[in-house]
């Protein structure tokens, strides 16, 4: 193949352009924290690398039409940093435990949900949030829900062309909504979660009116937990945590033949076997957690 | 700060601040690879993907192609170089594994060298250098069918020389108690911040090496063997080491490869590898088993005691730790048996790793002695006290043995009597709550050493010894040495360490640098002060004062410089003239007279949750006896990093192998698990006051290799408090916890 090009285009409309361009034969580094590393080892070879994490229209943080928009190349730290994005407690929790503080500085919530694989923090939490991202492409600009947007291990639904604009939360009023994120690490920093967990609960008096429950590292992809969401419909918290705690949602896939993060590994069957063991007490710390700040007054 | 720096007791030296802190944590200290070289080439390796076969065909082209490629080394250019015989630890060749093929012996063998004038061409030349292999299926460990377990012969031959007492199958079967398990210990590499390094510089005939390095002329002499040059042409500078940890004590094939590089090219070459090759081109602990089987009487005296010990090692050398030699002498034993059985694997040589043989091997002995204590319904720091013996069962007395005043200090700051003995009976909501306990112990080894000492009448001090700091503290206490003798602030004095154009020192291995250096010191000091005693009490017109100018001005000198020599009791004479050539001899231990060893007793807390079993080890508390402590912060530093690689060893630490492949898998830090501030909780160090004239001149017994001892005992003998759960494979991960 011939050289590598490198591309630091000065604005948005530029980026898009050499996306239009390159497609399939270019490679977005934002953050960096990931793909580098992939490209520097020869994973990753493409003809075009566009660098697109000095963009100025892709650094804001703002608030419009009922959202917390968050540009593409925010990074982890930017987000810390911002009260409008620390009023969900899940997307605050789970960016504090990525990485470390030299990743943090680098590294983009906009580009966890690009590179799509299951322990990507920020992608569960998002999802307990039932954030979207804005494509957007030279052809114009498109709206995808992230369990959309998440089609498969390190898959998405963006096409050659497009990249992350922006990423949309939408605001629900506080009172008696809060959310929460939590992971199970072998030590507790700078690790890859066994199982991860986000909720957002709505109550309604003591009784969980609706909950959103994501779940990490238990399937090739961030999965929503819907079937722990019916199960806790109506229930009081206490006794829906307690139900959960020993519940195998059924959205776990982590038969090797679902699972391509999984086949190779020597251990893939002690795994399975911990990972269903656990994921329900990780879902109901969360819950638990998220019930506290409701309790607590907090958002 | 209090606790950082413990207020010196009986026999310890004032905690100073480190000589080399400041250089350290301001940049200022440069590593070996910082060192700054006209024009440097840069060199990438380029290592193996298989474990066993052969390279059928090396296609360079496309390699050769990318811009800025000066040259690519592969076998056949590298036919000159010598073999060197490989040594098993402390000096010599890590691995006799030396070639860049055909034949591949492991997996990650180095098989060619790329040249570049930046390091980006280098790598991406290296990634383009395509290889056909003949691949042959691999032995990659343990139970591996065309794995290699050594003869009976050689085995009994190995057996000879390690400890037996008594008829220990006799006592076993009459005894009235018995245990009889089986453990076993992972692979785990070093895993040392700074990398594997080689910079090279040819000036004429005349070569300069930067490597970080535990033993420069050790490496020094092994380079010109491997050469074919005269030492003297070679000079190797490691003044500062980014961790070890004994990975860096011998030579490894890089170095005279880039050694090589540099003169074909006429031009300085760096190479610093990556985290990965950093798993195959060096040396690991390699894994190990073990079957103890133990007799006791009623009141809990051990009668008999027999440890099988099962190690890897690669398919060439015979490398092994043989740590049945410390633990059959730990206790009173009756009897005793110990045997050691090599198994060879397709797989690189293993080497010296921080306290080599009695991390494992202490280890189940530990685990032993607490699942004995469960069976005779003891506790388990009262079995330790009911078989605690000043000799041991071949009749060897220990020089001192200060261990049940290690286990009563620490059982009494941790709060030991608190402990209820039935597992899973001590619960906090969730959490299964759980206290164990075990010894640690080091062999006090003895090693000869050089040293120059220059003072001027400012009062200025200048010591030199090529032994190394590889952050254990040397600079420090060989500063505060030598200003406690000579009678000057500790401000005035300057070290220069790791340069063989000094005087040579000990390899940084045995935890032997401080004693052996420290008595090369002591004797130089003292002969400085008797030449300025000599001087003249007063002479025609001069000065009569007693200030250092003056005396100097009577002696009508402008400086003293001595050069001493220490060789322990009991070593051979010519030790210092080996030492030069490169060898190392390292007495001590359980091997001269007297057992000589530094002991300590380290109690832990985990916290086991009850559902999700993770565990956190909340408390760990060690208590430590090596006789002089010289500087009560580095040794409190020294020994806590010990316990946190301990907490380590016991929950996370791993190298994976696939057993199709026989390849590392988490060859990485983000996979190869070590724990993060966060997991480690309240670590307390006690210094335990302990005299011992016997060992060396400065009565330090050494403590760099102690901490790390016995802590993954104790965290297992804690879980299995809190769980029920015996654990006998090392790390103890969550999931074996489970069910």
């Amino acid at each position: 193949m011939a050289q590598t090009e490198f591309f630091r285009p000065g604005n948005l409309a530029a980026a898009l352009d050499l996306l239009d361009q390159y497609r399939e034969q270019a490679v977005i580094v934002n953050g960096g924290t990931d793909i580098v590393e992939r490209i520097a080892h020869g994973g990753v070879r493409r003809a075009a690398i566009i660098y697109i994490h000095e963009i100025p229209e892709l650094r804001g943080i703002g608030e419009g039409d009922g959202f917390v928009r968050i540009g593409g190349a925010v990074t982890y730290n930017d987000i810390l940093a911002s009260p409008l994005c620390c009023q969900f407690t899940a997307l605050e929790q789970a960016v504090k435990e990525i990485g470390s503080p030299s990743i943090r500085v680098r590294g983009t919530p906009a580009g966890n949900l690009g590179t799509a694989v299951p322990a990507g923090d920020c992608c569960a939490a998002m999802m307990a949030l039932d954030a979207e991202v804005v494509a957007a492409s030279r052809q114009g600009e498109r709206a995808i829900k992230l369990a959309d947007l998440i089609i498969d291990y390190r898959r998405t639904a963006l096409a050659a062309n497009e990249l992350i604009r922006e990423i949309r939360i939408p605001v629900v009023p506080g009172g008696k909504t809060a959310s929460a994120f939590l992971r199970l690490t072998s030590r507790k920093g700078q690790d890859i979660a066994q199982a991860s967990a986000a909720v957002r609960l709505t109550l309604d008096g003591d009784v969980c009116r609706h909950a959103v429950i994501a779940m990490g590292s238990v399937s090739k992809v961030t999965v929503r937990a819907y079937s722990l969401e019916k199960a806790v419909a109506g229930k009081t918290v206490a006794d829906a945590a307690e139900e959960i705690k020993a519940m195998v949602p059924a959205e776990v896939a982590l038969r090797a033949a679902d699972n391509p993060a999984f086949a190779a590994r020597p251990t893939a069957n002690i795994e399975r076997q911990y990972k269903e063991s656990v994921i329900g007490v990780i879902v109901a710390r969360a819950m638990m957690t998220a019930y506290g700040k409701i309790l607590a007054g907090e958002q | 700060m209090a606790r950082a720096a413990p207020k010196p007791q009986a026999n310890m030296g004032p905690p100073v601040p480190r000589y080399d802190g400041r250089a350290k944590v301001t940049g200022d200290a440069r590593y070996p690879s910082d060192v700054p070289v006209a024009s440097p080439a840069f060199a990438f390796l380029v290592t193996s993907a298989i474990a066993k076969g052969r390279i059928v065909r090396m296609d360079l082209a496309a390699a050769q192609a990318v811009p800025g490629v000066l040259d690519i080394l592969t076998a056949e250019d590298t036919r000159e170089l010598k073999h060197v015989k490989f040594a098993a630890g402390g000096a010599g060749a890590s691995t006799s594994i030396q070639g860049l093929g055909p034949d591949i012996d492991h997996d990650g063998q180095i098989v060619a060298v790329v040249l570049a004038d930046s390091f980006e061409a280098a790598r991406e030349a290296a990634h383009k250098v395509d290889i056909t292999y003949a691949a042959e299926e691999p032995a990659a460990t343990f139970d591996a069918t065309n794995a290699r377990e050594e003869s009976p012969e050689e085995v009994g031959e190995r057996a000879k020389k390690l400890p037996k007492a008594g008829d220990a199958a006799a006592a076993l079967a009459s005894a009235e108690v018995t245990i009889d398990a089986q453990y076993a210990t992972p692979a785990q590499h070093h895993n040392a911040i700074e990398l594997f390094t080689t910079t090279a510089l040819w000036s004429g005939d005349e070569l300069t090496i930067y490597e970080p390095s535990q033993f420069v002329f050790g490496l020094k002499n092994n380079l010109a063997e491997r050469l074919g040059i005269d030492a003297e042409q070679i000079r190797v500078v490691s003044p500062y080491v980014g961790g070890a940890f004994g990975s860096k004590a011998q030579m490894t094939p890089r170095t005279a490869l880039i050694a090589l590089a540099a003169r074909r090219l006429g031009r300085p070459v760096k190479l610093v590898s990556t985290r990965d090759q950093a798993f195959t081109i060096s040396t690991y602990r390699a894994e190990t088993r073990h079957r103890i089987r133990m007799g006791a009487r009623r009141d809990g005296r051990i009668t008999a005691f027999i440890h099988e010990g099962w190690e890897l090692t690669s398919r060439p050398d015979p490398y092994s730790v043989a740590g049945v030699e410390d633990s059959a002498r730990m206790y009173g034993f009756g009897a005793v048996e110990t045997r050691v059985t090599l198994v060879h694997a397709d797989r690189n040589t293993p080497g010296f790793m921080r306290s080599p043989p009695v991390v494992p091997y202490i280890y189940a002995l530990e685990s032993a002695m607490d699942e004995l204590a469960l069976e005779l319904g003891m506790d388990p720091v009262e079995l330790r006290r009911a078989n605690n013996s000043m000799r041991d069962a071949t009749g060897k007395e220990w020089s001192s043995r200060s261990l049940m005043e290690c286990y009563d200090e620490a059982a009494a700051a941790f709060g030991w009597k608190e402990r209820t003995a039935r597992p899973g009976s001590m619960r906090d909501g969730d959490w299964l709550i759980g206290w164990g306990c075990a010894t640690a112990a080091y062999p006090t080894h003895l090693g000869p050493s050089a040293v120059r000492v220059r003072l001027t009448p400012a009062g200025e001090v200048r010591v030199q010894v090529a032994a190394h700091d590889i952050g254990t503290g040397l600079y420090t206490v060989l500063a505060q040495l030598a200003a406690d003798e000579l009678g000057v602030p500790l401000d005035m004095v300057r070290v220069e360490l790791g340069d063989t154009a000094l005087p040579p020192g000990i390899v940084a291995g045995g935890s032997v640098s401080t004693a052996a250096t420290g008595s090369a010191l002591v004797k130089a000091c003292a002969a400085i002060r008797e030449r300025l005693t000599a001087a003249p009490a007063q002479t025609t017109g001069g000065p009569s004062g007693n200030k250092l100018e003056d005396v100097f001005e009577r002696l009508g000198i402008g400086a003293i410089e001595e050069y001493a020599e220490f060789i322990p009791e009991g070593g051979k004479p010519d030790a210092i003239a080996s030492l030069y050539k490169g060898k190392p001899a390292l007495g001590g231990g359980s091997h001269g007279e007297k057992l000589m060893y530094a002991l300590g007793a380290e109690f832990v807390e985990v916290r086991v949750h009850a559902l999700t079993r993770e565990i956190r080890v909340p408390r760990i508390v060690g208590a430590f006896a090596a006789g002089r402590i010289m500087n009560t912060r580095t040794a409190r530093s020294q020994l806590m990093g010990g316990m946190i690689w301990g907490i380590s060893s016991a929950l996370h630490e791993a190298t994976e192998i696939d057993r199709r492949h026989a390849r590392y898998i988490n060859d990485n830090l983000a996979d190869y698990l070590m724990p993060v501030n966060a997991d480690i909780r309240d670590v307390e160090v006690i210094l335990v006051p302990e005299e011992d004239s016997e060992v060396n001149p400065i009565g330090a017994k050494g403590l760099g290799e102690l901490g790390n001892v016995g802590t993954a005992a104790a965290i297992t003998n804690a879980v299995h408090h809190a769980t029920g759960v015996r654990i006998r494979e090392l790390p103890v991960r969550l999931e074996k916890l489970l069910g």
